[in-house]
């Protein structure tokens, strides 16, 4: 009993963050080898889920110039908002790509300035996939979402066809490298764009969830829906939000994730916030409260966006452009960053997308 | 096995004495298959082997005679918060030195708790150590040309080397 064993060597790796291990990469050729294997950043992924991080990337303007870039870095919403020294910075973020559209797994959607083509980009590894898109071809919602039945990443898109009430949706397989038939969806309804325009979708399970807006032309007025796609099934349905019952009013929503749930943010007129989850049994779902942040704490802002709800609980907000703040369950504004001048600016809001810094790989193009 | 035996003689690898008692050998399945196997009455003079060197062999009874009352009854949460204080304390030790022989001795008699213990440890360890101080703990010789070396240093500008 001299020396620890290699499965010893390897319990202790599955419990070390995705910052050590890429240091101990640098320690010799094995553990760099040992680290990079696909195998085992899988089963790190699957098996220390403590140990990763909910990632919000933010760039950073140039001091002269208000309209360039300087950098893009990203905060960690697990730790003390107020401490910048958990902040990364990504050094090698591609050139063109100037939207961050969705996340998946640590993986980045990205799209291109001249909107012909998509990036898949780890920015822990640095691995990247392009996809070029059908030729003048655009759309108006995204999402992104991983299949373990297939070990796939899928990129949903959908644009408006046939008068407005029909969306079609064209997936695109990373395994495969090509992009599946085009399936329609009647949503009885004329659909609207959303301003600033792309819709993102929350990807959960293997499903890809919507808020859609129309106008119902009879009734003369506005509607939203929870319109999902099911990526193993193939099929796309329309989610009604239940509680005893009584269904959940969209009109002021938000969809995102909660660990392995999807969470509906209802503002109730700005009086209140609601937090709900959504759990499936595969035949229906159901929708438990997590949470209510009564009406004296919300500041009303104009753009006032839920982010994330951190490990402990806790519920991180955007307040466009400059103020992150985080939420106690009882509704306490417990922690605010600020953000001075023109110095800092987020990401437009509700697009950016939390990430969670993984040493994934994209499966290999059969 | 008579029921009036509540402690049990064992040798480490090095051939020294070590007794346990029988609630604390309960801790780990190959030391309670020994207790079935084993006759302990006054006139039967076999001692079973553990092995595991007698530094390590001490730290692991200790730590099995500290669980085995919660082990074997179930404790109250103060209690459970306490023996996590315990843990801390007791997992104050060199990694090298003795850690890793824990994790072994560990793995090698299948006690869980001890195990992930002993593994959270080292990881909690590890985070704060550089690149070479790693290698140095693991016995493992940098075989990076100075090329790849300095390539690697450029890719990971947030990681300590020396």
């Amino acid at each position: 009993m001299e020396k620890l064993s290699d499965e010893l060597r390897i319990e202790i790796l599955y419990r070390l963050p995705i910052k050590s291990l890429a240091c101990l990469k640098c320690v010799s050729k094995s553990w760099l080898s040992l680290i990079s294997d696909p195998n085992f950043t899988k089963l790190h992924f699957q098996r220390s889920p403590q140990n990763y991080t909910y990632r919000f990337p933010y760039r950073v303007r140039a001091e002269h110039d208000r309209n360039s870039y300087q950098q893009m870095r990203a905060i960690d919403l697990n730790a003390s908002l107020c401490d910048d020294s958990a902040d990364i910075t990504f050094n090698n973020f591609p050139s063109g790509y100037d939207e961050i559209l969705a996340s998946c797994r640590g993986f980045l959607l990205l799209q291109h300035n001249k909107i012909d083509k998509l990036l898949v980009w780890n920015p822990t590894t640095s691995e990247q996939k392009q996809i070029l898109l059908p030729r003048k071809y655009s759309f108006e919602l995204h999402g992104f979402c991983y299949d373990e039945s297939t070990d796939d990443y899928l990129i949903a898109l959908a644009t408006k066809i046939n008068l407005d009430m029909v969306l079609g949706f064209r997936v695109f397989s990373v395994r495969t490298n090509s992009w599946k038939k085009e399936i329609a969806f009647n949503c009885g309804e004329i659909i609207r764009s959303r301003f600033p325009g792309l819709l993102a979708g929350v990807a959960v399970n293997g499903v890809i969830y919507w808020l859609v807006y129309f106008y119902k032309k009879e009734a003369r007025r506005n509607a939203t829906k929870i319109i999902a796609f099911d990526i193993k099934a193939n099929n796309v349905s329309e989610v009604v939000p239940k509680h005893d019952n009584i269904i959940i009013n969209l009109t002021l929503c938000d969809l995102r994730t909660f660990g392995e749930s999807l969470a509906l943010f209802d503002f109730k007129g700005f009086k209140e916030i609601e937090v709900w989850e959504m759990k499936e049994d595969g035949v229906r779902s159901s929708w438990t409260k997590l949470m209510s942040i009564p009406s004296c704490a919300i500041r009303l802002r104009a753009y006032f966006s839920p982010l994330c709800l951190t490990k402990d609980g806790k519920l991180v907000t955007l307040d466009n452009p400059s103020t992150l703040s985080k939420w106690s369950e009882q509704g306490k504004e417990e922690e605010v960053r600020k953000c001075n001048g023109y110095d800092l600016v987020y990401e437009s809001f509700a697009a950016t997308p939390v990430y969670t810094e993984t040493l994934l790989s994209l499966p290999s193009t059969q | 096995m008579s029921s009036s035996v509540e402690a049990i003689t064992v040798l480490s690898s090095d051939g020294d004495e070590f007794k346990i008692t029988v609630s604390a050998a309960k801790l780990s399945k190959p030391l309670n298959w020994m207790l079935e196997d084993v006759c302990f009455s006054d006139d039967c003079d076999e001692v079973p082997t553990i092995e595991v060197n007698s530094k390590t062999l001490v730290k692991v009874i200790e730590y099995c005679e500290k669980h085995a009352p919660r082990a074997n009854s179930g404790a109250s949460d103060s209690d459970a918060e306490e023996l996590k204080k315990w843990d801390i304390e007791f997992m104050k030790m060199d990694v090298k030195d003795i850690l890793f022989h824990i994790l072994m001795a560990a793995n090698y008699l299948h006690m869980e708790g001890l195990y992930d213990l002993a593994c959270q440890t080292a990881a909690d360890l590890m985070k704060g150590m550089t690149v070479s101080q790693i290698r140095k703990i693991f016995h493992i010789k940098n075989d990076f040309s100075s090329e790849e070396q300095e390539q690697l240093r450029r890719q990971h500008p947030g990681c300590s080397f020396d």
